[in-house]
């Protein structure tokens, strides 16, 4: 618990010095991805939600299987990466079956295409492409295993709008996880920053 | 390779030779070798090689069995095959769990033992097949727009259709040599082509992390004729306080212009987006070379925009299409810098990150460089750096010695770059560093050996001061060397007062020695008298012959 504060004081000293870390800019993902999905929330009426609870099925989302990747910052970038594209992938297929206000949708959309944009700028993907990653370890297939549930669900509901309500919160719910990551990124790069502040001069030394 | 095949192929027959014993009913049918699945996109292909091509009517079956499920099932497509391949394309099943086969050969009622294959999913196997791509030519550009690979909407890539990136290589036709690689969107088009000309392109599609699918076949296609009115060229967008100024080039007049925009992200959902560029407002029938538009026009994100030009009868082709992303409209501030020398000869800087026009620090979703350059002033010899840090330190230096450093921001992205212009010039001189520790030692060696000289000045000095201004009541020195006997010098020391009582005494009691004594010392007297001072001379002789006229003048010269 006093770890958990700690991290939160030491971010907000941070703040000021650090505004180009990546650990920012992930908060920023965070901030305004969240931002954009509970205005879609709250478009859907909570009398719409009673309705469909008979339809809700559990997506599995694989945390636990995903914490064991957690360890390295490639792999969590990864993970993040995956989850947003197929969220992207998710929505972006059928903006008109249901019936959300597309406004609200092109914005959630514009937002995660951002993110996408900036994440694929990021050198951790590359690490992806070269390391050699064993077939069963590879974090991306669990997102997609998880993804393709929902695909399906999807498919055998006929789309119905029930169907996309349920989907829906369970998005938030991945949501929700995909934050735990961005504050998992976080924290590495702060520890980062600290081991670089104990050597100021490290990265002088070729030129000295 | 060719090893690991042959060891493989041991490990199969010995396998197949281990189970022979345990086949049922005792037959003498061998089980198939070589099995293999091959994945392209949907198509799901089982391969196997005959084991004993001797015998006829012999034909495969294979099941499958997922994890969730223990019971082994009949794979479709490759029940009873008389031929060595099999499609199972038409099983449904989830392409990211892990499934096993097993195939065995049959004939009648014989059966050979299972050859069983290792678990694997459908989607690992998998490779991409050719992308289909259509074409559309312009004067000096082709539309490209790429249909993702696979077959079916809910197959194989139904999670990796905005996935896919596109590698795209175009050459002309008439030339084999100059071939020109692309990453491409789904929708996507190629400028700066010359017209009438025939180019070729293919394209493959690329997934994260490591598949790399086939090329596509080769698709050639002829550029038209080039318009009359070229489109216009250079866009740009700036921001001002609260509007864009959107600006391009154009080398004709008396022409009307029109600007439109669409989401980026449209681009990366393959299919027709043609029907959704939109108006720019105040960006229709403009006659000038740029159009004004408020900024609250776009949200925060990655727009397109792109401009035609229009003379009345004829219409130019839509320009290039302008990548805009609201956060990256702002104009870079080159960073403050503060450089300070610090103890090691080192010199420490501090950066502070640039601010916009408007005063609001920056905010941006990209990372910032600062491109840094220092030299020695007296030398040309510059360091250029990258540094994303805002503190750090120049260690090792020549110690008195004036360093510049100027700076710039850099945005780096893998498409978009943008940089400040460089900050003013800062200069610093290092410390004396690591040759100030000898000048201490120098220095406190030096301080101690002046000590004592400095103690003997002062007491000098103190002397002439004492002696100017506070003259002692010491009788001049003849009268000291007179008294040579040291009672007799106390008590000169003491006061007059004692001393007429002494000279009393020194009167009644024996004069004739006094006298004597000074006879004595007379000579002596003279002789010193002659070389130093007259005046003191005088008084001592009276004083011998007259202890109380001494007295007298005493006083009277004290009083003077």
């Amino acid at each position: 618990m006093i770890n958990k504060h700690f991290f939160e004081i030491v971010l907000v000293l941070l703040a000021s010095s650090t505004l180009f870390s990546v650990g920012l800019k992930l908060a920023l993902i965070q901030q305004r991805v969240n931002r954009e999905s509970l205005r879609l929330w709250n478009k859907l009426q909570k009398s719409s939600i009673q309705q469909c609870l008979p339809h809700r099925t559990n997506f599995l989302l694989p945390q636990q299987s995903l914490n064991r990747h957690w360890d390295q910052r490639g792999q969590a970038l990864v993970i993040l990466h995956e989850m947003l594209l197929q969220i992207f992938n998710l929505f972006r297929a059928d903006i008109s079956l249901h019936g959300w206000e597309e406004r609200h949708m092109e914005n959630f959309l514009t937002e995660l295409h951002q993110q996408l944009e900036y994440l694929e700028g990021l050198r951790g993907l590359e690490v992806e492409q070269k390391s050699g990653i064993l077939s069963g370890e590879n974090p991306r297939l669990h997102v997609k295993m998880y993804f393709w549930r929902i695909h399906d669900y999807l498919e055998n509901q006929e789309y119905s709008r029930c169907a996309w309500t349920i989907v829906r919160v369970e998005i938030n719910r991945c949501l929700f996880f995909a934050f735990q990551l961005v504050r998992k990124l976080r924290k590495q790069e702060m520890d980062s920053l600290k081991n670089v502040e104990q050597e100021p001069t490290a990265g002088f030394k070729s030129i000295g | 390779m060719l090893a690991l095949l042959g060891a493989t192929t041991l490990v199969l027959v010995a396998a197949v030779r281990w189970m022979l014993p345990a086949a049922a009913g005792g037959t003498n049918l061998k089980s198939p070798q070589n099995v293999e699945v091959y994945i392209v996109d949907d198509t799901f292909i089982l391969r196997w090689n005959r084991s004993d091509p001797s015998v006829k009517n012999v034909t495969f079956s294979a099941d499958y069995q997922t994890l969730k499920n223990d019971t082994w099932v009949k794979l479709p497509g490759c029940q009873s095959i008389a031929s060595t391949k099999c499609n199972f394309s038409s099983v449904k099943l989830n392409v990211y769990e892990e499934i096993k086969l097993r195939i065995r050969a049959e004939e009648d009622s014989n059966t050979s033992p299972w050859h069983y294959v290792d678990s694997f999913t459908l989607f690992e196997k998998a490779q991409i097949g050719p992308p289909k791509v259509h074409l559309e030519a312009e004067d000096k550009a082709i539309i490209i727009n790429i249909s993702p690979p696979g077959t079916k909407d809910h197959g194989m890539w139904a999670l990796d259709s905005s996935s896919f990136t596109y590698s795209l290589d175009i050459w002309k036709n008439s030339s084999s040599g100059e071939r020109r690689t692309k990453t491409v969107y789904p929708r996507d088009k190629i400028y700066k082509l010359s017209p009438e000309t025939t180019y070729c392109l293919k394209v493959k599609a690329r997934l994260l992390p490591r598949k790399t699918g086939v090329y596509s076949p080769v698709y050639c296609i002829k550029t038209t004729v080039e318009n009359k009115l070229p489109p216009p060229e250079n866009i740009q967008v700036d921001a001002k306080n609260h509007i864009y100024v959107l600006k391009w080039d154009y080398t004709y007049e008396n022409v009307t212009f029109q600007a439109q925009w669409l989401h980026a992200y449209l681009k990366k959902i393959p299919g027709d987006n043609s029907g959704k560029w939109k108006q720019i407002p105040n960006c229709e029938n403009v006659q000038t070379t740029q159009c004004v538009f408020p900024k609250n026009t776009f949200r925060k994100g990655i727009y397109l925009i792109r401009v035609r030009a229009s003379d009345g009868n004829t219409t130019s082709v839509w320009s290039d299409e302008k990548k805009f992303d609201t956060q990256l409209q702002i104009t870079l501030f080159p960073p403050v810098i503060i450089m300070k020398s610090i103890n090691d000869v080192s010199l420490r800087v501090y950066i502070s990150a640039p601010e916009e026009s408007e005063s609001k620090p920056v905010n941006h979703h990209y990372p910032l460089i600062y491109e840094i350059v220092f030299w020695e002033n007296t030398s040309n010899a510059e360091r250029k750096i990258r540094e994303n840090r805002t503190d750090f330190t120049f260690p090792k230096l020549k110690p008195l010695t004036v360093y510049c450093i100027k700076a710039r921001v850099l945005i780096q992205e893998e498409k978009w770059n943008k940089s400040s212009v460089f900050s003013d010039i800062v200069c610093e001189k290092t410390k004396p560093g690591n040759t100030s520790k000898t000048w201490l030692i120098a220095g406190v060696c030096a301080a101690l050996f002046s000590i004592p000289v400095v103690i003997y000045v002062m007491k000098l000095l103190f002397r002439c001061i004492s002696y100017v201004f506070f003259p002692s009541s010491k009788p001049p020195s003849t009268i000291d060397e007179y008294f040579s006997e040291q009672p007799l010098r106390n008590l000169l020391l003491l006061t007059s007062e004692e001393q007429t009582e002494r000279c009393f005494i020194i009167e009644n009691t024996n004069t004739i020695t006094a006298v004597e004594e000074t006879n004595q010392t007379d000579g002596e007297h003279k002789k010193y008298n002659s070389q130093t001072s007259q005046d003191s001379g005088n008084y001592s002789n009276e004083d011998e012959s007259s202890g109380s006229k001494f007295s007298e003048e005493f006083l009277h010269q004290e009083t003077e």
